[in-house]
């Protein structure tokens, strides 16, 4: 059975994770602030004029004070930490299936900031695709970190035995 | 040059019907008319330019006030007519003067500057010189206005005040036809789009999403690239 459990690839998506998180969660809070200063300023520039309308749907119309949504956020802004990752696991353990799936990771990386972000953030398919993304290069990477391990530890057990080998000849 | 805007003058949400009314910008010379409906304002060439840069950026409210000062309505009974207007009249009414800003480099200078350059994907912001929101007027795309089944559906955004008709007209350019997002637009709830052509509002609000779309993506191009 392949093990898929490795101490250094979990803690470091464990960061990447976090990292994710905290950035979302302050560009939330953020946002929120924002938006409720253009309600103010709508309040003010309006006073109680019934043609602003529905004050909700005008914030969501403005250019400025949209309403943050949480999982659009995570697709944002989620493929950096998972390029970092994914790149400091090639230090650690270097295999070619690793190369080969950084490169696609810098090519998507550039199509997401330039053209796939701005028009399929909002769509579940794009959502999907990047959780996907995100849990096949955990397996992968620890896959790889471990069958790396697993290498190491034989070559060091035949590095022992023959030390011991050595010895006993002596 | 003339430059007719063309909006509904009664907020839809508070009236649910329609009354267009136009504003014309004549030019001929030295002597420049504004026609709000038929009621012709006549400017002296000094006073006009005056006032193309002070309506600039100022409370739509405070509009008759500004054009008291400047001798264009004469006296206290046509300032409080002009102030009965609501909102969303008054805010054409500067639309025009920001839009004459914005164009009249290509009448003057049209070898230079293409006038399609400027009323298609454009924008103007309305500065207001102090720190805080801009407002910004947004001309919708060549390909959204051209396409023959968005007719019907532009007219009702119209209708409901999200969208305003520019025409600018001229002996040597021709006559052309833009639409574009005025400066203060009301929240539409989605229960509103729904019509006679479009009984569930889908392809209505699904334009006005996309039309607000190009909107985002122009002005965060200027934002990001100043260009």
């Amino acid at each position: 059975m392949v093990n898929f459990y490795n101490e250094t690839v979990f803690l470091s998506f464990l960061g990447g994770v976090c990292s994710l998180i905290l950035t979302v969660a302050i560009l939330y809070i953020k946002q929120s602030q924002k938006r409720n200063t253009g309600k103010e300023l709508f309040a003010e520039r309006y006073r109680n004029n019934p043609e602003i309308g529905d004050i909700e749907t005008k914030l969501d119309e403005s250019t400025e004070y949209k309403k943050p949504v949480v999982s659009v956020l995570f697709v944002e802004w989620g493929l950096q930490p998972l390029y970092i990752i994914a790149f400091i696991g090639l230090t650690n353990h270097t295999s070619l299936l690793e190369i080969f799936f950084v490169f696609i990771l810098t090519v998507l990386v550039l199509l997401h900031e330039f053209v796939l972000e701005k028009l399929y953030s909002k769509e579940t398919v794009y959502k999907v695709f990047i959780l996907v993304l995100w849990v096949a290069s955990y397996f992968l990477l620890s896959y790889e970190a471990n069958k790396k391990n697993s290498v190491k530890q034989i070559n060091n057990q035949v590095s022992n035995n023959f030390d011991t080998l050595s010895t006993q000849i002596k | 040059m003339e430059i007719i805007i063309e909006g509904n003058k009664l907020s839809f949400l508070q009236h649910q019907n329609v009354e267009f009314e136009t504003f014309k910008l004549v030019k001929y010379g030295n002597s420049t008319v504004v026609f709000i409906g038929n009621k012709p304002f006549e400017f002296d060439t000094n006073i006009f330019h005056e006032l193309c840069n002070k309506i600039t950026g100022i409370q739509p409210s405070s509009i008759p006030f500004k054009l008291f000062e400047l001798n264009v309505l004469k006296n206290k009974d046509q300032v409080t007519d002009f102030s009965k207007k609501s909102f969303t009249e008054l805010n054409l009414f500067k639309s025009l003067f920001l839009i004459y800003n914005w164009v009249t480099i290509a009448f003057t200078d049209s070898y230079a500057i293409d006038l399609r350059s400027k009323v298609y994907n454009e924008f103007i912001v309305d500065i207001t010189q102090n720190v805080g929101r801009q407002e910004d007027i947004y001309f919708l795309k060549h390909e959204v206005i051209s396409r023959s089944e968005n007719v019907m559906l532009l007219k009702h955004l119209q209708n409901m005040n999200l969208l305003a008709k520019a025409i600018f007209k001229d002996k040597a350019l021709g006559t052309l036809e833009t639409y574009f997002i005025p400066l203060d637009k009301p929240g539409m709830p989605r229960s509103e789009f729904s019509h006679i052509d479009d009984p569930t509002g889908e392809k209505t609000y699904s334009l006005w999403k996309n039309i607000l779309f190009d909107r985002d993506t122009r002005i965060s191009y200027w934002l990001n690239f100043r260009f």
